[in-house]
Formats: C-alpha cells, structure tokens, sequence
C-alpha cells in the first residue's frame, strides 16, 4: 500500500541523480581545520529533511536558510495538532510499557488519565486523546494481550548511517528516529495522527518516510546494532504505518521510493552548496518546481498539506518601502547563519557516524578521543529505579570534565542508550543533588523522561538539551527565523508607517542616499 | 465588483501563470461564463476573448487602486514592474555604449554588495599593513574605495579594450592603503581578469543581472517569483547575445566559483574571489 500510487504528469523536473555525496574530509572531522566560510561538504540529514525536499524543493530551501521548522508539519496540522501528535505517541508508548509490566488492559483509560495529569496535558488535549485512544484499542485489543508475553519491543530507536544506498552505488548520509520497532513481531511502525477512518491509503509522504527510516536500520552493521536490538536481519521486517483507525503495510520495493529519494537528495545537496552560483540558480530551479511531482504549487492552489505556504505566498504589506534593498542584505545573513549550523551540528553528526561506522580505525580512534569526554561521555547502569530513571557511573577518566561540565552550567543531557548508530534516545537531566548521586565516584542519577528498558546497555551522555544539541547551534535557526519574520514584516496604513520607527529605520538605512542622515545636516542643526 | 472572485481569480491566474514562465502576452486567460463576461465589459482593465468565452486582466492597464492594494494586485504588480525593468534594460541595450555603462554600473554594484573575506594559509602570511587595514573599522569606508578601484580595473582591463569606451574615474583619490592592498594581491586578480577575458559572457552576465537587481530593489520588486523572472530574461538575453544556449550559460556560471578558486589555490593569501563574484537572488 502506498500513499503514492500514481505520481500524474511530472511538473517537477528529474534532478539530475548525484554521483558522489560531498562527504567532510578526516582533516575536518579531526577538526585540524579552522571552520570558516562554507563548509566543504553537504549537510547530515535527518530523514524528515528528505521528506521536505520530496514534498517540495522550496521547502529545504525554507528550512536551510529561513530556519523554519519542516514543512512535514503542515501535514499533522496546526501546532496544537503535533503537541497532540506527540502525547499520543508517548502515551502508546507508555501504555504498552505498563502493560508488558503487568497492568491491565482495561486499565488503559484510567492510565491516560494517570499520564495526562502527570504530563499536564490540558482537557482538550486529553478528550481528543481519550477519543483516538477508542478508536486505537479497538483494533489493537488483541495484539495488547500478546504483551503479557513480554514480547520485545523499542521505542524511539535513533537511527544513523553513512552508507544509505538507493539502488546505485552512491552513498548518503541519514539519521532519524523510529517511533516502534517490535523485534517479536519483526515489524517497524510509523505511528501517526493523520488519516481518516475511510482512508485506503496510508497518510501522504508517511510510508516513504518510514521506508527511509527502514532504509537507515537496514544499511547499519550488525556489530552496532546487535547490544540494543540483537543480530536481526531488518531487510525481511514489515513496515507498518499505524493511524488510530488503521494499519497500513508498506510495499518496500515500491520503486517510487528510490526515486524521491535520490531527487530530494539532489535538491539537498544543490540547496546546501557552498557555490553562491550554484545555490542562486538552485534556488530558481527549486521555484520553478515547487510542490510535490504531479501536484504543483500554484499560487491560490497551494499544496495543503504544506506548513510552508505562508513563506511562499506571504501576506504583503506595504511598508517598509525598501524592503526589497532590506531583504537582499539579509541574505547573506541567512547563509552564514546556515552555514555555522553546519560547521557545528552537521559536522558533529559526521564525527560521531564517522566514530562508529568507518573502515578507518584510526580515524574512528582519533574521533573518540576527540568527542570523548567533550561532547559525549560514556557509562554504564548501575541500577534502574523504576519510574524515575537510573543510577549511572561515568568512566573514570571522564569524571574530572563531567564535573567541570556540571559546574559550568545548567547542563541537559541526552541519553543513548547502546550507540549513536542505533540506541535508545532519551532526555536526561543529571540530579547531582539527589541522595544516588556521588559524583565524586562518578556516580549520577539520571532522570529519564519516556519508557525505558534498558538495564543491560551502554549509556553514552550526550551534552545538550534536546538530541545533539551540543552546542546551541539552533539558537542560529531562531535568528534566521526572526530576520525571515522581520523581512515579512510591514504595516499597511500610510499614517502608521510614517510614524514607526522600525519602518522608517529600514526605510532609510536602505533608502536612496537623499534619504539618508548625513553628518554636515547634523552639524547644521547643532549650530 | 472591483474586488469580486472573478477578478481576483483573473489576477490569480496571470499570477500563477507568470510564476511558470508563461509569456506576458499569453499569460492570465480564464475562463468564464457568459454572466461574468458580461459584467466585465465595465472595467477597462479587463480583456475579453469573446469567441472562446474566457477574460483576463490586461498587464499592459493601470490597475486601479484598490485592487493594487490586495496581495494579488501587489504580487502582480511586481511583475508588471520587472518587465518594465527587462524592456528598460532591452531598450538600453541596444546601444553598445548604454551596453557597456550598464554592465559597469552592475560590476560597480556587485563589487560594492560583496563581501571581502581574506584567508590566509598559514598564520602570518598575510602582510601586516593589510591585515591591520582589513581588521580596522575603517574597512567598511575602505571597502567601499576598494570596490572601485576593482571595478576601474576590470573595466579598463577587460571590457574598455574589447568591447567599451567609457573609462571611470581615476584612481587618484584611492588612499595609499587600498592601493597597497590591491598591489599585494595583484598577481591574482591579474589571474581573475585573465579569466574573464576568456569568459566575456560571464562578465557580461554579472554585469547585466547586477544594474538589473539593483533597478529590481530600486522598484520594490520583492515577490521572489518576479525577481527568478528577472534572473530568467537576463541569462536569455546574454545566452542570444552570445550566441550560446541558457543551459550552458548556467552551467558556466556554476563553475564559476568553483574557477575562480582554482585560480588563486596555489596562493597563500588571497581574497575569496568565489564571495564577490555572486550571483543575487
């Protein structure tokens, strides 16, 4: 089944398929270079940047240099809708976990509300949990009882390759996160909100995005898959698309797939150059085939599932008058601000694939040395205490610069549990006050938010609030996004804007020279 | 009635036909039912094909005011001021002396937008009287002369003796300084200027899309649909003065940057060429 069957008419040109990946150099990845200027090698993406540029080029090119969140968004709806989307995920996740530890599965109801009232969730949202919920167990019923059998199975497994292939021989970068995979089962769910009860098809992009994720799991060795997940052989699991109302079975050799993605690879890579030439004819060939193959992007026919319309077709307002001369300035703003978020997050992706998948053991051991101790500190479980998290020990020769770390600042942690190439993420905050903690001894409690069942894994602690936010490198799509929203910005009412101070401050600063404060005028009036 | 659906759909669709490169001339037609045809007849900015029963809004009319003020009116109102600026620069050129001012006053632009990032190899290797002048305050004034001084030298160089007349200024306000720094890097740009003289299409390209973008911005074309169309009649109008295909323009012009960094690899210090010689958007 696929949410794809029929493309229509191609109104989106075939980007020509890239025949080499620009993959960082070791001097880069050994960080020998000084980051500077445009980073010599493409972004590491995430699966949903693939979904993007599939839906349309202008979307990557939205995200990569407006800082906007994906236009994948637009397909859950409003923001109330993925807060929805996301509680409803946990809560699946939550329950199944209850009841493979015992609990009842007419007890799911009064665990909703046990986990709403814990995670603050307000009516509404609760109501409209509740009601999908209904809809979700009558379905599910029978395959809840198999839990009782402690079947095993993961949720949000981080996934990260460097040797994704799409039927050729060229290799891609990839990470992203499955939302459930069901070892006894051998299945891979995408679990979604989208989609109606008398839907045939699973949900738009939804069944390609979890073929990417499959694709990812696929592609990474045994070796670094084995501690969380055991020697599976993912090319035979099922792939399901899970909507409250239905289970959808993806066809995994629907060749449509491979051709998306080699596409929205492309667009990647020619969106992210660092060839101003390039990007500028990059950028008119991404207008000129905006939208999705064979469902265009018109003006007043816009593709709804888009979060990014508005970006595309904004409102216009009539001043600032120089917003044209405005919005030029800041463009190259927008690229040094895209290209710090590569030199600093794109490229810790890279270091840390790089650190567990290369051929090159020597690369591989420079690289931890390096991350070790910097950005990532490895440790191990000392004890789980149930509900609220773990008791972990940090190898020793990591103590001293965790404790420095910790006195630093407020520090976030994430939590992988087995490898970055395939582990359990969670969002820890390290306790160093509560009564488990010695720190001294490298001893931490660790809170946990999410389900875990984990006892035996590695740990590795990943510095940063939110998965490898290392450093804040997103602060710079916050900037990007705010100057986007400055250049949109304008009023329309003659008396207001000659009377606003930002309008008239743009206006001059971008106005012809007469415009402009010149020093003799000042001095005129001083005298 | 001015802002009813139908006229507003009109608009819709020469919009959205202007977005997918339809010419002027054929873009906007809607179809209509006979009602709607009727009513039309009252606005002089609307056009009716009666025999095939369909309107649209005529782009060569004044719109009136009230509909310029709606998104549409001020999306195609970007469009219609675009293709005055490409006839603008259609009728400049077809006198070689208006040809060549105009392409200098673009490189001129270009030169004063860019962004002057020096690198060095090693440390040090930059000289100390141009470091301490690049990292001054006083750069951004400076930068200013600088691009002039470029400019001059381009012109002078490659357009002045193959296809120009007009000469710029002299250089004999340039402060020492600049002078300095632009003998210190001189064997480059003497490698730069060779390039383009190999490539008077590219020159002639940069220059064009430069004067076009900045009589873009000077009219408030901010749709970015209307500026891809500027970019697109630009590398059409080199690509027939050429005598070469668009195709291979862009691919000229993507190698470029890639080019121009080759030239000076063998360097120590440089200035990244790649970062001034842009294309904007």
């Amino acid at each position: 089944m696929t949410s794809l069957p029929y493309l229509g008419r191609q109104l989106r040109q075939r980007r020509v398929p890239l025949t080499r990946w620009r993959w960082p150099r070791p001097e880069h990845l050994r960080e020998e270079v000084y980051r500077r200027g445009h980073p010599p090698f493409n972004p590491f993406p995430n699966v949903k940047d693939v979904v993007d540029a599939a839906l349309c080029p202008l979307a990557i090119f939205h995200k990569f240099y407006h800082g906007l969140r994906g236009a994948g968004r637009g397909l859950r709806g409003d923001e109330e809708g993925i807060q929805l989307g996301q509680h409803y995920h946990q809560f699946i996740s939550y329950l199944k976990t209850e009841i493979v530890r015992g609990k009842r599965i007419e007890d799911a109801e009064s665990l909703l509300s046990n986990y709403c009232s814990s995670q603050r969730v307000d009516v509404d949202t609760e109501s409209s949990l509740r009601t999908l919920l209904r809809y979700w167990l009558r379905r599910k019923r029978e395959s809840l009882e198999q839990l009782y059998e402690r079947p095993r199975i993961f949720f949000e497994v981080h996934v990260a390759s460097i040797n994704v292939t799409f039927g050729r021989e060229v290799r891609f970068p990839l990470h992203g996160v499955i939302d459930e995979i069901d070892i006894t089962n051998r299945r891979i769910i995408e679990r979604t909100l989208r989609g109606r009860e008398d839907d045939t098809e699973p949900p738009f992009l939804k069944d390609f995005q979890l073929w990417l994720l499959w694709k990812i799991i696929s592609s990474i060795g045994n070796g670094l898959v084995r501690e969380v997940l055991g020697c599976e052989n993912f090319e035979d699991y099922e792939l399901i698309v899970e909507t409250p109302y239905r289970d959808f079975l993806v066809d995994k050799n629907n060749p449509l797939f491979n051709e998306l993605a080699e596409d929205a690879f492309s667009w990647i890579s020619d969106l992210a150059t660092s060839n101003n030439s390039r990007l500028a004819i990059a950028i008119n060939e991404a207008w000129q085939n905006r939208g999705f193959h064979g469902r265009p992007c018109r003006y007043g026919e816009e593709i709804k599932e888009c979060a990014m319309i508005n970006n595309c077709y904004y409102r216009r307002r009539r001043y600032p008058e120089r917003r044209s001369a405005f919005g030029s300035d800041l463009r190259r703003l927008y690229y040094a601000l895209f290209n710090e978020q590569i030199w600093r997050h794109d490229l810790m992706l890279y270091q840390l694939a790089y650190m567990e998948q290369h051929q090159d053991t020597t690369l591989q051991r420079d690289l931890r040395e390096l991350l070790m101790g910097r950005s990532i500190f490895p440790a191990s479980i000392v004890r789980s205490i149930r509900n609220e998290g773990f008791i972990v020990r940090i190898d020793e020769q990591f103590r001293p610069s965790l404790l420095e770390v910790i006195q630093d600042e407020v520090v976030n942690f994430d939590i992988i549990f087995g490898s970055f190439s395939a582990g359990l993420r969670r969002r820890a905050q390290l306790d160093i006050d509560n009564t488990y903690s010695n720190i001294r001894e490298g001893q931490v409690f660790v809170r946990i938010e999410g389900p875990t069942n984990v006892e035996d894994l590695s740990v590795l602690l990943i510095r940063g609030s939110l998965l490898l936010r290392e450093e804040p490198w997103f602060l710079k799509r916050l900037v990007q996004q705010s100057l986007f929203n400055l250049e949109k910005w304008g009023v329309d009412r003659d008396e207001r804007a000659r009377k606003h101070v930002t309008v008239r401050f743009i206006d001059t600063l971008f106005g012809s020279g007469q415009f402009r404060a010149r020093v003799d005028d000042y001095e005129f009036h001083q005298h | 009635m001015i802002r009813s659906e139908v006229i507003l759909n009109m608009l819709r669709t020469l919009i959205r036909d202007l977005d997918f490169g339809k010419d002027l001339h054929d873009a906007g037609w809607l179809p209509l039912k006979e009602e709607d045809v009727r009513n039309l007849q009252q606005f002089s900015f609307c056009e009716v094909d009666y025999e095939n029963m369909r309107g649209r809004i005529n782009p060569l009319s004044k719109l009136p005011e009230d509909l310029l003020l709606t998104n549409e009116g001020l999306i195609f109102s970007d469009y219609i001021k675009s293709v005055d600026v490409i006839k603008e620069v259609y009728r400049r050129c077809e006198d070689v002396k208006q040809y060549h001012n105009i392409i200098a006053s673009g490189l001129k632009f270009m030169f004063q937008k860019a962004n002057y990032v020096f690198w060095e190899k090693e440390g040090d290797s930059v000289p100390d009287e141009v470091r301490s002048l690049i990292l001054s305050p006083q750069w951004v004034r400076a930068s200013e002369k600088f691009a002039n001084l470029l400019t001059q030298s381009l012109l002078t160089t490659i357009i002045d003796g193959t296809i120009g007349e007009d000469r710029l200024t002299t250089t004999q306000e340039e402060n020492n300084e600049i002078l300095k720094i632009f003998n210190a890097i001189k064997t480059q740009w003497i490698s730069i200027v060779k390039y383009f003289s190999e490539h008077p299409e590219l020159i002639e390209f940069l220059g064009l899309i430069w004067f076009t973008f900045k009589r873009v911005e000077e009219n408030r074309v901010e749709y970015l649909g209307a500026r891809i169309f500027v970019f697109n009649e630009v590398a059409k109008m080199v690509a027939n003065k050429k005598g070469i295909g668009k195709d291979l323009l862009h691919k000229k012009l993507e190698e470029m940057s890639e080019d121009l960094d080759k030239l000076i690899e063998k360097e120590q210090w440089g200035v990244s060429w790649s970062d001034i010689f842009t294309i904007p958007w």
